[in-house]
């Protein structure tokens, strides 16, 4: 149909108000950020202004020193990750950036990277999870120093909060009878968003 | 307002306007983000097929049963002025793909900043009623604002609010279904089962269709009573259903007049699961339905004002005016012709009723004898005419 006319007899239309096209759109864009991303940069402000005030913080990465997972094995944080905490039983440490973290553990393990997967999400996942879901098929991944390991995304509810976590298993065996465990994770959707640098860090593994 | 207020202000039926506005700003920043999360929400749904394969197929086969009924429901209810297709689908990509994945950053975020305030216990019972329902009602109501934007002659009463908001947030009760089911109940044929039992079966007649369709009425109210209404007066109302919306979501994220059994659910418990639903959904539903029915009044109202000018010629009689306002009555003059005359004379009846709703609004489009009117006015008078010539047809006023 085409658009509207006018007849003759009509009276007079009052003109038409301007439409308004960008200011609109452009509330829109900002109401939309404010609100979606908002919160993540108000988390992470504060996140730094608590490590701008610890003299102990780590500078950037080019100088950031390699973090010991386990005597002799260690991996180098990128920016943003802290250490959050050492494990003992087994050995470890619990790297955090906002709302992810990267658990690396490393303990007396025989088998191979696909029993150690297995392993893990048996003895560490399972106890703590109300659900878990584990990748049916493991991915083969080559890490930089050298090891074969094993990689597969898990989804579960955990912890008394019910917290739907996702994550990323990535499990390797080192010289000596060594496993290796990192568990990268984050709530549900958030977990793409520090995957690459998760990756990063596990390829960062150095041994010896 | 009073019919004669409604002859003089005529609905816009006569307008289709498809999604492609290509020199509306509102599309670019719409296909901008549909492109950036649609990424996000295509990886996000490998992942859960990768992770568990069957869970996720049944999921979408039970989903598909929930969202087509509902979609045709929601699509049907506009009675006269159906929406032109792109858009519905655009408000539906919207909830589905946009706000489902712009809620999990706010919800995230928003979430750990306001849990970092409050007492542990405290923060686990209640932040998903302090983040969920202000965000997610933000981001799905902005789809139907940009729905707007991009074709602001398509929404001309609060239906048409209804209809689109109904839409986003069909679509992203969808999308966050197929999340639970996989992430929180396992993934697993079982958990799939019970999710969909308590997230649709039990819930589904309460939640983001009903909060973003009350959002979409009153966007549409604000921007379709300018020199009805004073700017106060929109405002309020359009704020006012929103934080309807809102209070609904929060009251059902709440712990407050939480009657839910402890998982895992066994026998009567299920039904409990029905009660528990319905204390928090059912007054809220019954507002929706009530606000549905006055804006499906409003339009039975536009309808009879749009075809005051045209009873009488041609195009439409009375008595087919009188069928023609209610949908049951529509269903029924072609149930008693098919009993009459045949599927065909139904079938043509329907056509005829459906030419006549498009009489209106081309009437509502041009003005006096316009070259459309007159040769929409024909067509029916055709149909009418057709339908007439076959055996056992003819009503019994004209014998």
């Amino acid at each position: 149909m085409g658009h509207p006319e006018q007849s003759v007899a009509a009276p007079p239309s009052p003109p038409a108000p301007k439409e308004r096209k960008w200011l609109p759109t452009l509330a829109v864009f900002l109401v939309l950020a404010v609100v979606s991303l908002g919160g993540l940069f108000a988390v992470g402000a504060a996140e730094e202004s608590f490590t701008e005030g610890d003299p102990g913080a780590d500078p950037g990465t080019e100088t950031r020193p390699p973090v010991v997972v386990l005597e002799s094995v260690s991996i180098t944080p990128l920016d943003g990750w802290e250490v959050a905490e050492r494990f003992h039983d087994p050995e470890g440490v619990r790297l955090t950036k906002g709302t992810a973290t990267l658990d690396a553990v490393a303990f007396s393990f025989q088998g191979t990277p696909e029993e150690l997967f297995d392993a893990y999400v048996e003895n560490a996942l399972i106890p703590q999870a109300s659900q878990l879901q584990t990748a049916e098929q493991l991915e083969v991944v080559h890490l930089d120093a050298g090891f074969t390991a094993a990689r597969g995304f898990y989804f579960g509810v955990f912890g008394e909060r019910n917290a739907s976590i996702e994550g990323e298993l990535t499990t390797a065996l080192l010289p000596g009878g060594i496993g290796i465990v990192f568990d990268g994770w984050a709530e549900t959707g958030s977990y793409r968003l520090v995957r690459d640098e998760v990756d990063r860090m596990v390829q960062s593994l150095r041994v010896g | 307002m009073a019919a004669t207020g409604l002859s003089d202000r005529r609905p816009r039926w006569g307008h289709r306007t498809s999604l492609f506005q290509f020199g509306q700003p509102a599309f670019y920043l719409f296909a901008l983000l549909i492109g950036l999360t649609g990424w996000f929400t295509v990886a996000q749904q490998n992942l859960f097929r990768e992770v568990a394969p069957e869970g996720w197929v049944l999921s979408w086969l039970l989903l598909l049963l929930y969202a087509l009924p509902v979609f045709l429901l929601v699509y049907y209810l506009d009675l006269y002025e159906r929406e032109p297709i792109s858009l519905v689908i655009g408000a539906f990509l919207w909830g589905a793909v946009a706000a489902t994945t712009l809620a999990i950053f706010a919800n995230i975020g928003w979430g750990a900043l306001i849990a970092r305030s409050l007492d542990p216990d405290f923060a686990a019972r209640w932040v998903p009623a302090l983040t969920a329902p202000w965000t997610e009602e933000i981001l799905k109501a902005a789809g139907v604002v940009l729905i707007y934007l991009i074709a602001r002659r398509e929404i001309d009463d609060i239906m048409d609010g209804f209809v689109y908001g109904a839409l986003v947030g069909l679509g992203f009760a969808v999308i966050e279904n197929v999340f639970y089911f996989i992430a929180v109940f396992g993934g697993e044929t079982e958990g799939v089962l019970v999710g969909f039992f308590l997230r649709v079966i039990a819930s589904g007649l309460y939640g983001h269709v009903l909060y973003t369709g009350l959002s979409g009425m009153g966007i549409a109210y604000f921007t379709t009573r300018r020199g009805e209404a004073s700017l106060g007066k929109r405002l309020g109302v359009a704020i006012g259903l929103f934080g309807i919306a809102m209070l609904a979501h929060f009251l059902w994220n709440s712990p407050l007049m939480d009657f839910f059994p402890l998982p895992p659910l066994e026998g009567a418990e299920f039904a409990q699961v029905l009660l528990a639903t319905a204390v928090k959904g059912v007054p809220f539903l019954a507002f929706v339905v009530v606000m549905v029915r006055l804006a499906r009044r409003r339009e039975n109202r536009w309808l009879q004002a749009a075809l005051a000018g045209e009873v009488g010629k041609e195009g439409i009689r009375q008595e087919e005016l009188a069928v023609l306002e209610s949908p049951r009555d529509r269903r029924r003059a072609r149930r008693e012709i098919a009993g009459r005359a045949g599927r065909g004379a139904s079938d043509l009846l329907k056509r005829l009723q459906r030419q006549q709703v498009n009489l209106a609004m081309v009437a509502t489009r041009v003005d006096g004898d316009h070259p459309d009117l007159l040769r929409q006015r024909a067509y029916c008078k055709a149909l009418r005419d057709a339908l007439h010539a076959m055996p056992g047809t003819r009503p019994e006023v004209s014998r």
